[in-house]
């Protein structure tokens, strides 16, 4: 049989025609779309939020479901969509650059000072937000979401860590007294480190648990990045170089081995695998241990943030919302975002979080979440006492304080003297280096 | 009633001899394309499109962003090469370069020992040859993400198997992602372990297309198996040698996947390479000019090995 070619069915002519044409028909379609009038029906209004996957399940729960119940209320299509902590910043850095994406997002730590050009001014929502009852937010959540006198985010929650510890290990180990101080912390450590069940710290680079330990760290040995001004590079100091040797001693005599590659989930599986005896962490470990592993949350409870020789500091991870000036839906989003931190409807959602969130105004320490359990009290206290401190401190907060909380100059001060990559004053050196080149910026 | 204006053209595209367009000027441009000279170059406008918007483009936009202070949200001005030589002096983008080579050197070696005794023994005449052939390539094909997980979780400073196993027999294994060099050991196991099958299923190939007439000369003459592989298998695979080479060294130095799920670059920068240094300085610190400068560095590596290899099989 012979064979049939295809230029004998269809001539390149007609080939061609036909290709050119489809093409045509493919590229006009969407502007005969646009010229063809709309059908008659309101066209819905849409709100999409970004937030992180919170470690507790049942907040993304409760927030999804006020979303919703919103949304029908007003004729608004709500989409919450969520990612993993660490993607957040990288997805919001390319909704900033690309100018479009999510609506409102919920951003952590100082990146409203980061972003700022990009974000709309919600004072009114944060005025609506803080009438009576609630009154103002806490000082240190406002400096993040203030930036430079302007209302940039709405402070949404504080994520406060304190230390989670085996009761029994420690009974048994005989440290009876809980550490107030590092250097108790430190004879602890010794203590349980020879019994086998070690502390241990992250030093790794993600978003929460190493920046929380460090910079508290360096502030309560009485470092600093910067002086009061905001932009004299003061971390090259005898307190700073004491804080890293006392680190070198934290490493080689507390910690558990590893540590160095930790990230925010490493010292949750740690523990929960009972080869740590303490931690400093929010409180999912002891929400998870209460779920699934009921031995562990007997034998846990917490205590409160130490207090170093220059004083009791800590560093805590903030979040808020923030709308982004490249919204279509500006009105809207301002309008959800008041919804939500109506006290109500905010209690409900702290409560869905047994504890793990604290609110962001003083008011918020009268919730019926703090009678649930008295073993997450120590996270109330760690945030109404008021020792936490922003990235950059004494400074203000800053656009480059901000950088060198993402760079993670301040955990690798540390991370750098501890794997024996530098000594301790080159390593000291190194940051100075590092957070010049940031603050001439 | 009048119809939708897209039937018309929907017919058209049928073939039904409905004219969308003028038909004067349809004939004209069919005229055209009847000519090679037109043809040819008309058929490339959609690769050539596609290379333009997404090679081109972004490579140009890429320079000037790397010879700009553009920051995320904030347009830049010209700056020269001052993000270049800020780079070059930080210490951190120092150590990322050296690392950058040692990977890329280290990994790419020993694949291609590895994949050429892979290839070696997959030559050879054994029960269900194709399947395991196929087998092989599994590491290669499983997504880089995907496998690099398991690694991470085999490496975990807590739950490590490799550790488990040597505790079993009373040796201490290392913090394969934490202590001083293990990070980096770390990584280039991996890269090895995943980049083997392609260097052998290639070799393999290639050893497939040399005639076995040339081994039975060589079995004539008395030669034993080294010299049958120095003096016949090892030249004639130099072609194919160079071409997975060039692939490799290529896709290694610019590898970002396995280094930012294994180690994230760390502990403390320790283990970063230039592909996860470009995304932390320019999407993490939002600083685009200093992360594209980053990127940029490896243009230059990249261009010098690739004129090479091509010289190298131009005289080959």
């Amino acid at each position: 049989m012979a064979k049939v070619r295809l230029g004998q069915l269809v001539s390149r002519r007609d080939l061609l025609k036909r290709a050119a044409v489809t093409a045509g028909a493919v590229a006009s379609a969407p502007i005969l779309g646009v010229c063809s009038p709309a059908p008659a029906a309101v066209k819905e209004r849409e709100l999409h939020i970004l937030q992180w996957v919170n470690f507790v399940r049942e907040m993304d729960e409760e927030f999804i479901r006020q979303a919703e119940g919103w949304g029908k209320a007003n004729k608004v299509k709500v989409k919450v969509e969520r990612i993993g902590g660490s993607d957040l910043q990288p997805r919001m850095a390319a909704s900033v650059q690309a100018k479009t994406g999510p609506d409102i997002i919920g951003i952590q730590a100082n990146w409203a000072w980061l972003y700022a050009d990009s974000l709309v001014d919600v004072g009114d929502v944060v005025e609506a937000v803080t009438k009576a009852p609630v009154g103002s937010f806490y000082d240190d959540i406002a400096m993040q979401a203030k930036v430079k006198g302007v209302w940039k985010a709405v402070p949404y929650w504080y994520n406060p860590g304190t230390y989670v510890y085996r009761t029994d290990w420690f009974k048994e180990a005989g440290v009876t007294t809980l550490p107030k101080t590092y250097d108790e912390f430190y004879k602890a450590g010794v203590t349980m480190k020879k019994y086998g069940k070690p502390f241990g710290q992250a030093m790794g680079h993600s978003f929460s648990d190493p920046n929380t330990f460090w910079y508290a760290f360096l502030w309560s040995h009485g470092g600093k990045e910067v002086g009061e001004d905001g932009k004299t590079v003061a971390i090259n100091s005898k307190e700073t170089l004491a804080a890293v040797e006392r680190a070198i001693e934290f490493f080689d005599n507390v910690w558990t081995r590893g540590v160095l590659s930790w990230d925010d989930s490493s010292n949750n599986r740690a523990y929960l695998a009972e080869e740590l005896s303490c931690t400093l962490n929010g409180a999912s470990i002891y929400f998870v241990a209460r779920k699934d592993f009921p031995k562990i949350a007997q034998n846990s409870d917490h205590f409160g943030i130490l207090a170093g020789p220059a004083g009791r500091y800590g560093q805590v991870l903030f979040g808020h919302h923030v709308i982004m000036n490249y919204s279509k839906n500006v009105a809207v989003a301002k309008d959800f975002l008041k919804y939500v931190m109506q006290p109500d409807n905010y209690s409900k959602w702290l409560q869905s979080g047994g504890g793990y969130m604290v609110g962001p105004s003083p008011y918020h320490e009268k919730d019926p979440v703090w009678k649930t359990d008295t073993k997450v009290l120590p996270f109330l206290e760690a945030v109404s006492s008021k020792v936490f401190r922003w990235p950059g401190w004494p400074g203000p907060p800053s656009t480059q304080a901000s950088e060198a909380l993402v760079r993670y100059i301040i955990v690798d001060l540390f991370a750098k003297a501890c794997s024996g990559e530098f000594k301790p004053i080159d390593s000291v050196n190194w940051a100075e280096r590092q957070l010049k080149g940031i603050y001439k910026g | 009633m009048t119809r939708p204006k897209g039937t018309l053209l929907l017919k058209a595209a049928a073939g039904e001899g409905v004219a969308a367009f003028p038909r004067a000027g349809l004939r004209a441009v069919a005229g055209l394309l009847e000519q090679d000279r037109f043809l040819g170059p008309a058929l490339m406008v959609p690769a050539l499109a596609g290379l333009l918007l997404f090679v081109a483009y972004p490579f140009v936009y890429g320079i000037w962003l790397a010879l700009s202070d553009s920051y995320v949200g904030r347009a830049g001005s010209f700056v020269g090469l001052q993000n270049f030589v800020q780079q070059f002096r930080d210490d951190i983008f120092q150590k990322t370069l050296a690392n950058t080579f040692e990977y890329t050197i280290v990994a790419c070696v020993f694949k291609f020992i590895f994949g050429l005794g892979m290839a070696a023994a997959l030559n050879q005449r054994y029960p269900l040859k194709r399947f395991v052939q196929a087998a092989v390539l599994l590491p290669w094909i499983i997504p880089t993400v995907l496998s690099t997980l398991a690694w991470l979780w085999m490496f975990d400073s807590t739950f490590s198997v490799f550790n488990y196993v040597l505790k079993r027999v009373g040796i201490e294994g290392p913090m394969w992602l934490g202590e001083r060099h293990w990070p980096m050991i770390s990584l280039i196991i991996v890269n090895i372990w995943r980049g083997t099958p392609f260097f052998g299923v290639c070799f393999l190939a290639g050893m497939q297309t040399i005639p076995e007439e040339l081994y039975e000369a060589a079995r004539i003459d008395g030669a034993g198996s080294w010299q049958k592989f120095w003096h016949i298998t090892f030249p004639l695979l130099i072609p194919v040698t160079t071409v997975v080479m060039l692939l490799s060294i290529i896709l290694t130095f610019a590898d970002f996947q396995l280094i930012y799920v294994l180690t994230r670059g760390g502990p403390a920068n320790s283990s970063n390479v230039l592909g996860t240094l470009a995304y932390w300085v320019g999407i993490y610190a939002g600083n685009l000019g200093g992360g594209a400068a980053v990127s940029l560095t490896m243009f230059p590596v990249l261009a010098v090995v690739i004129l090479l290899t091509l010289l190298a099989l131009r005289r080959g």
